[in-house]
């Protein structure tokens, strides 16, 4: 038997009631809306709204364009971990802490006569991530980027000036919450839109890819902007940056205009040789007693002319014709060999993976290895196809430090097992000049001396089967140039 | 028609009826003031609060074993009703259904409190009663008892206790009971029978005391 006591009912206190009373006929009376949600209901609905929302994601197609970071099961393979690895090498590595082994595949992109076009991204400790083309974002202080680049025809080839068979190619990134899709504008109003691939946290950003079709390569058709819009198609964030950089080289020649735009348009003809014809006419059958008449029949004739000549120069859809490669001065016929050596490696994207090569040697300290070198260091090399190719690089001895800063190698010849190259030599690191193309007039240092042990350095890409043949690496020609070395960015050495 | 039988003492903490809510027939009746109000008649629903607001404010004080909270439960607890009062009830089913919001209203106290604070807070201060002095000793000698007695029913899982205090302390029907809590009636039987068992028999010479073997039979 247990015992369980309670107190009886007892009346609210007196006068209470009739209080209460009053203050609920007050509460009720100030119109309070019945049968609200509570807020566990509204949190609630929110949930089954949200839940619903990701499993009827895959429903509506878009998986496709979200990388799931942690379950993706693409794992990247050692030549992309090492590319990564490169970025995180000092000095001026473009990330230090790219997580190089946790890289992940964000798109395949095919292109047409080119291949696939493969981005891969891993994420830095510090919260950003690098891609395989090198963009790192660090602080993600820039919530959108897109940039250009103009591709050879194949992975094989680098583009060539003026050239109609190459790739034009924006990538970019997206750091917006609610980002969907890319919205492309060009100058003919028309426009484009692509989905942003999104990979998930850490990385937590969209990517893109988009070629530009060859129609879009005309004068009054080409990109003109890139929106960022979320899923109803609001407009997040614009960016006209990148898209001006193409008429840039296009009028520098280096990114290609349509083929069918370089066709002068003659008809124009039909304006100025009557024009002119009238005008020598004119002039021929001067009346003085009707001068007045004849002056204006004739500037009327010749701006007429006028007019025809400069349609017709124009024809071409405005373009001026692409400027002549340049050339690397010629070499004088004075020789001095030196002492060289040489080393071959494989490269990201080669069958090797690795980009450690030999840059200097000195007599103080022997040979030594230099890990942060590496083809991004050779931006002239960049373009060199390394599943074919090797690095042969060059180093000068007997030089007196800082000396021999910049060399470049201008020709060269296998003869027997030894290669005899041409070089020009300069105290001053090699500047590049032409190959962004954003800045495809003005020169730039391609490296920066990183020690005082870093002698006389330069470096080619050869085929790999003449690679193998190279026993030895001879200077045969070499030239002092005392301003910086010039080289154009996108000639083959 | 009640399915426990229960049998009042006599002793001093029964000198009224357990529950608070007398058979007496009402005019009107409740689902005629629960119509009204259903419509928006707050005088409806004023009338409903005085009609129920000692069962509830002492179903209240037993759950919470605080006199001065359950009146400010009281309040929120028809206060919610109001805010639910599209709700259609049975035929007579307003105060188990109150009692419902009031079951509720405790378990939750802390966010019903926080929901209503406003209206709470525009509580005018109550004044002071010479005439309630004399309560007042009571009334603090009903919360020392029931504190006794939650100590006692905390023993209980929380859904076993709700049956049991609506059955067996406010004398709800298993039916009234179930509609209340929002669950079968055959699991109010089973959580009653289950919490009787734990707690054993009432003593007959204290409160009201509850023949479980005649309940269980019945």
């Amino acid at each position: 038997m247990i015992e369980l006591t309670i107190p009886p009912l007892r009346e609210l206190p007196p006068a209470r009631l009739a209080q209460r009373t009053r203050h609920l006929r007050a509460e009720i009376a100030g119109g309070r809306r019945a049968g609200g949600p509570s807020p566990r209901l509204v949190a609630a609905v929110a949930l089954a709204v949200m839940l619903g929302v990701l499993l009827a994601t895959p429903a509506f197609g878009l998986r496709d364009h979200v990388v799931h970071f942690f379950t993706g099961d693409r794992r990247p393979p050692a030549v992309i971990v090492k590319k990564f690895e490169n970025m995180s090498a000092p000095p001026g590595g473009a990330s230090p802490d790219v997580l190089a082994g946790k890289a992940r595949e964000v798109m395949n992109v095919p292109v047409s006569g080119f291949g696939k076009w493969t981005v891969w991204v891993a994420p830095t400790k510090a919260g950003g991530f690098c891609t395989t083309h090198g963009r790192c974002v660090g602080d993600r202080s820039v919530p959108f980027d897109a940039s250009l680049m103009v591709s050879g025809p194949s992975g094989e080839d680098p583009p060539q000036w003026g050239s109609p068979d190459v790739h034009v190619v924006f990538d970019g990134y997206v750091d917006i919450d609610g980002a969907a899709n890319l919205f492309i504008r060009f100058e003919d109003g028309s426009s484009s839109r692509i989905p942003l691939v999104w990979v998930t946290p850490p990385i937590d950003a969209g990517f893109f890819v988009y070629e530009v079709p060859k129609k879009h390569w005309k004068i009054g058709a080409r990109p003109v902007a890139f929106v960022v819009e979320d899923a109803k198609g609001k407009e997040l964030a614009r960016e006209t940056k990148a898209a001006s950089y193409f008429p840039k080289l296009q009028k520098d020649g280096f990114a290609p205009p349509d083929a069918a735009d370089w066709h002068t348009n003659w008809l124009w003809l039909i304006l100025v040789v009557p024009a002119v014809v009238v005008a020598a006419g004119l002039l021929l059958t001067w009346s003085r007693r009707r001068r007045v008449v004849y002056a204006a029949a004739a500037v009327l004739a010749l701006a007429v002319g006028a007019g025809g000549l400069a349609a017709l120069l124009t024809s071409g859809n405005g373009q001026a014709a692409p400027p002549p490669v340049p050339k690397v001065p010629p070499l004088p016929s004075a020789l001095e060999p030196y002492s060289v050596g040489y080393v071959s490696e494989g490269f990201p994207g080669g069958a090797i993976a690795d980009d450690q090569y030999l840059v200097a040697r000195t007599r103080q300290d022997g040979l030594r290895w230099d890990r942060w070198t590496s083809h991004r260091r050779t931006p002239a090399l960049a373009d060199a196809d390394f599943a074919h190719q090797s690095l042969v690089g060059i180093f000068l001895l007997g030089h007196r430090l800082g000396s021999a800063t910049g060399v470049a190698v201008t020709g060269m010849k296998l003869v027997g097992g030894t290669l005899r190259v041409s070089v020009v030599i300069s105290d001053r690191p090699v500047d590049i000049c032409g190959a962004k193309p954003d800045d495809s007039k003005s020169c730039r240092p391609m490296y920066k001396p990183p020690s005082t042990l870093y002698h006389a350095f330069t470096a080619m890409a050869v085929e790999k089967a003449l690679a193998a043949r190279i026993h030895r690496v001879k200077v045969v020609h070499a030239v002092r140039d005392p301003g910086a070395i010039q080289v154009p960015g996108n000639v083959k050495p | 028609m009640r399915e426990v039988q229960v049998e009042r003492a006599t002793g001093n903490w029964n000198s009224v009826a357990p529950a608070g809510h007398e058979p007496v027939e009402m005019e009107p009746a409740d689902s005629v003031l629960w119509a009204r109000s259903r419509a928006g008649d707050a005088d409806a629903f004023a009338l409903l609060f005085e009609r129920h607001a000692k069962a509830i404010y002492n179903y209240c004080f037993r759950r919470i074993g605080d006199w001065g909270a359950a009146e400010d439960l009281l309040s929120v607890v028809f206060l919610e009703a109001w805010r639910r009062r599209r709700k259609e009830l049975p035929p007579d089913k307003v105060l188990p259904w109150l009692y419902g919001i009031a079951t509720n209203v405790v378990h939750n106290r802390r966010r019903s409190e926080r929901r209503f604070r406003a209206a709470l807070a525009r509580m005018p201060a109550p004044r002071f009663e010479p005439d309630f002095v004399d309560e007042v000793d009571k009334r603090l000698d009903d919360e020392r008892l029931i504190k006794h007695a939650l100590d006692r029913l905390a023993e209980l899982p929380r859904p076993q206790q709700d049956v049991f205090v609506l059955c067996d302390w406010s004398e709800l029907s298993y039916e009234d009971a179930a509609l209340a809590l929002g669950v079968p009636l055959g699991t109010v039987r089973s959580r009653l029978s289950r919490a009787r068992s734990a707690l054993g028999e009432l003593n007959p010479a204290h409160g009201h005391e509850h023949h479980v073997e005649e309940a269980l039979e019945q």
